[in-house]
């Protein structure tokens, strides 16, 4: 399935100025991250923890002989550590490092048009609203957008706090 | 192809290309991540039954070897060249002291990577001019001791177990042992105790720590103390080490022990709680496994693990506990690891009664605040009743643990002069690893030194055995706090300065800046005299009030006083304490600042709360034109009538800034400070200050490489003169800088000079132009 995904990012490059996010699971919740920052998604066989750090590292994978630091989503988003090691990964590019996101379950691309962004609704939590773009309704279902700036910026203060 | 070349070396000398270095790297690079493939290839090929692959995987492994083998040497290059220059400094040398010197070099054709040979080149002229300067003496006093009248130094190079060994040797006259003592405990770096307890090579190994000098005189060669410590820094740098032993009157030895190569390390893998790690073999002295009933056990000592290894007593560290590894497990053995942890801290608490025997050494406070973090959430987890069986459930997890102690493997290992050892839970094997660097983001943990991909795809962590000792400052003390001394060079702070700790009257112990005080004087309680109120002492022909934090004098007859001299105009005023305690380098943060005069706050020194007096409050007292002399700030502000000149002055060290600011001012000259040559184009650009010169330290170009400062500034203020100034002057760098036009390069340690020859200079241009 991750090639398939990869392969889809290829084909369906942004020509329109539509937004075309790659879709996630996480637990039951849809999150929506850019394509455009996504390197690559890979299942990852062996993740290897890194002592001493906080639990937003999740490790650190062989990515076909490159070494990345494996983020968790998971516990970026909810503060909570993933109970069952899921192994899906996306690679994304930041200030020139790769890191990976891990996450339950990747789905697919989908193009949103700008209308269908909503603002984040006023009582989701903090950390949330940080962490979002905004929020697209579906036909049965909610999808939170990321924005992978941010995720990353919150890394680092986490590691600041330290 | 590259034994082809080697073996026809002489017939086709002339059939070389240059290659960028790039390209090399990139292509090593490559091979490297072929060389993992390759071992992936073979592991997988082990297990399975298929043997179609056999035979052409045996052929790619072949094929890889020597690939990377031929690889490798293109990047080699003799030891040799690295020592060119050196029978011409030795001559020079010689000369000069008026010493005959020979010199002896073996193995110059010994290949190493070209990046080391960059890396060791300036370390080994350093030692070698040590040897001639300190190390071998004049012929008079060679022969009167008995020796040849011509001093030999050896320099000698060849393989060791992957390694390179460099050994600078001499026949001189020895290290000091007394004299390095002497000055140990003089900097404050250990106890006269300590020192009468360590071992002789523990001693001599302290010169290489930072601005460490015992030369009585400091001359143009050496002598200011800073020349072992960058030699060691640069050879750890490239995961070398660097020893020194010594025998009285026969002469002293360097040994220099360097990898062959960066790009490829061999180390070994181990494996603690349930993840592996490889540990740089250069660190590794030996393998041992100890068990209850082998002469190697591990033993305790107010619950700190030991292991008595050849009648030495080899402090322990168990990885897993200092890499928190159990935190990761589900939370029942969380529980009991917090248990073990609490219980530690426990037996910790109660053999240390005094706060003064647990206070770490300040470099490892960061350290020690987050292992009190989880020790606080622990403390919790057992308060809130979790686990009630307490003590006997807990003890038996301990004992447990010792047991299991007892049988595990601990990997011997050397961080500068100390040794420690890692207990680890299994020893697998010794690989060659190419060392990745870990990414920004796992960088705060700075006990790893890199991270690599195995042979069977997967990555491990490389652990900096350095950083596992620094992560025990008490086990480890001194090198722990050397690392961090270094570590602070390295990265100037600008706000860490040099404090004079010291008690007087109640309460908590008191701190002024080093650099306000001019001398610590010990004074007879009866030369203090009374004039008009004041107390009075004669001292250096002059009158010298005195004054004291508590308001009062507090003293019997017939006693000596510490007293702190301050200056300022030629006039002196003392501050009578009760005892001097320390000397430190800390931050300046003033963690709390109250309102009353005489102190500006409380700050945390050396992990104790002390007061930082207001120095000026008490003397303005007794003197009540005293200047405040806490000019310091950068942006301060001068009455700009005032001054007749300005300069810019440029060093990076705090403490030396603070020190020539006052005598530029003294001499009617506006210092502008600034910490780096960066700083102050980027300044001049922006605001177009008339200033007369600029003095700049030679070491604090930041980040700026000089020749493109001296490129900028001459563009921008060619006219303008430049002097230099610095701690050691190698003759290609005086010569540089006077291809650049700068006036002169001035020695630190001679403030007085340097003022001389400023004023002089600037005197003379003034009068020119008028």
């Amino acid at each position: 399935m991750s090639a398939a995904t990869a392969q889809a990012i290829e084909t369906k490059r942004d020509t329109s100025g539509d937004r075309q996010l790659l879709t996630l699971y996480l637990d039951d919740q849809l999150f929506g991250l850019p394509v455009d920052c996504i390197k690559d998604i890979f299942k990852a066989t062996k993740i290897t923890r890194v002592p001493l750090t906080g639990h937003e590292v999740g490790g650190v994978v062989n990515l076909r002989g490159r070494i990345v630091t494996a983020l968790d989503l998971r516990y970026i988003i909810s503060g909570q550590t993933s109970e069952k090691k899921s192994v899906m990964n996306i690679a994304v590019e930041w200030h020139g490092e790769t890191y990976s996101f891990i996450v339950d379950s990747v789905s697919e691309v989908r193009t949103f048009k700008g209308e269908d962004f909503e603002k984040n609704p006023s009582t989701i939590s903090e950390r949330m609203s940080t962490l979002s773009e905004g929020i697209i309704k579906l036909d049965n279902n909610l999808l939170i957008v990321l924005n992978v700036e941010r995720v990353f910026s919150l890394c680092d203060r986490a590691r600041e706090e330290k | 192809m590259a034994d082809h070349g080697a073996k026809s070396e002489h017939s086709v000398a002339s059939q070389t290309i240059r290659v960028n270095v790039g390209l090399l790297e990139n292509l090593i690079t490559s091979v490297s991540e072929l060389v993992l493939a390759r071992n992936q290839l073979l592991q997988i090929s082990r297990n399975s039954e298929n043997d179609d692959f056999k035979v052409p995987l045996q052929r790619l492994n072949h094929v890889t070897s020597e690939l990377q083998e031929g690889l490798m040497r293109t990047r080699m290059q003799p030891v040799g060249n690295a020592w060119a220059k050196l029978p011409r400094i030795v001559r020079d040398l010689a000369q000069e002291l008026g010493k005959e010197i020979e010199l002896d070099m073996v193995g110059a054709e010994t290949e190493l990577d070209r990046q080391v040979i960059e890396v060791i080149k300036d370390p080994l002229m350093h030692m070698v001019r040590n040897s001639a300067d300190h190390g071998l003496e004049t012929p008079q006093d060679r022969t009167a001791a008995g020796k040849p009248k011509k001093g030999r130094i050896n320099l000698k190079a060849y393989h060791a177990g992957g390694h390179v060994v460099i050994e600078i040797s001499d026949n001189g006259r020895g290290l000091n042992l007394e004299k390095i003592s002497q000055k140990i405990v003089e900097r404050g770096l250990s106890t006269a105790e300590e020192v009468a307890q360590m071992s002789d090579s523990r001693i001599y190994n302290y010169i290489f720590a930072a601005g460490f000098s015992t030369a009585e005189k400091i001359t143009n060669v050496s002598g200011r103390g800073v020349g072992m410590d960058v030699v060691r820094t640069n050879i750890e740098k490239i995961g070398g080490t660097v020893e020194v032993h010594s025998n009285p009157g026969q002469g002293s030895i360097f040994t220099v022990k360097i990898p062959l190569t960066l790009a490829i390390v061999s180390a070994l893998i181990i494996r603690s709680f349930d993840q592996k790690f490889a540990i740089p073999q250069v660190s590794i002295i030996e393998l041992v496994q100890a068990s209850s009933n082998s002469e190697h056990k591990v033993e305790y000592i107010k619950g700190h693990p030991v292991l008595r290894l050849r009648n030495k007593l080899l402090p322990l560290i168990t990885l897993s506990q200092i890499l928190e590894l159990q935190k990761y497990d589900d939370p029942k053995t969380q529980k009991t690891a917090d248990f073990k942890n609490t219980l530690s801290q426990e037996s910790n608490s109660s053999t240390c009664t005094n706060l003064d025997e647990v206070a770490p050494l300040p470099p490892e406070q960061r350290n020690g605040k987050e292992l009190t973090n989880t020790d606080k959430g622990s403390t919790k987890n057992t308060i809130t009743g979790k686990i009630t069986p307490f003590n006997t459930e807990a003890n038996k997890k301990e004992s447990l643990n010792r047991l299991d102690l007892n049988q595990r493997f601990i990997v011997v290992a050397q961080v500068g002069s100390g040794q420690f050892g890692i207990i680890v839970d299994e020893v697998y094997d010794t690989e060659e690893i190419v060392v990745k660097p870990v990414s920004p983001i796992l960088r705060q943990a700075n006990i790893f030194a890199g991270n690599t991909i195995l042979g069977d795809g997967s990555v491990v962590m490389i652990l900096d055995p350095k950083g596992v000792a620094g992560r025990v400052g008490e086990i480890h003390g001194d090198s722990a706090a050397e690392h961090a001394a270094k570590k602070h060079l390295d990265a100037p702070d600008e706000r860490r300065m040099r404090f004079l700790i010291f008690k007087a009257g109640e309460g908590t112990p008191k701190a002024v800046p080093l650099s306000l005080v001019v001398r610590l004087e010990e004074i007879e309680t009866n030369t203090i005299e009374n004039s008009n109120g004041t107390h009075v002492i004669q001292y250096r022909d002059r009158l010298m009030p005195l004054t004291a934090v508590q308001g009062f004098l507090d003293y019997n007859p017939d006693e000596l006083k510490p007293v702190l001299v301050f200056s300022q105009n030629g006039e002196y005023a003392g501050l009578m304490v009760d005892e001097i305690i320390d000397i430190i380098e800390e931050r300046l943060e003033i963690k709390m600042s109250n309102g009353q005069g005489g102190t500006y706050g409380s700050v945390v020194m050396a992990g104790k709360t002390t007061d930082l007096v207001d120095i000026d409050y008490f003397i303005q007292q007794i003197y009540p034109n005293w200047q405040s002399m806490l000019n310091q700030s950068d942006e301060k502000e001068y009455p700009v009538d005032s001054f007749e000149e300005t300069v810019c002055f440029i060093d990076s060290c705090n403490l030396y800034r603070n020190l020539i600011t006052p005598l530029f001012e003294l001499r009617k000259i506006q210092p502008f400070a600034f910490t780096t040559a960066a700083k102050v184009l980027n300044y001049l650009e922006e605001d177009t200050q008339e200033f007369s010169a600029i003095i700049l330290d030679k070491d604090s170009f930041g980040n700026l490489n000089r020749e493109t400062f001296f490129e900028n500034y001459q563009h921008n203020f060619g006219e303008k003169p430049c002097f230099i100034i610095g701690n050691h002057f190698k003759p290609e760098d005086e010569v540089f800088f006077q291809n650049q036009g700068c006036i002169a390069c001035l020695s630190k340690a001679d403030r007085e000079s340097i003022m001389a020859t400023v004023t002089d200079y600037l005197e003379h241009a003034r009068s020119i132009a008028a």
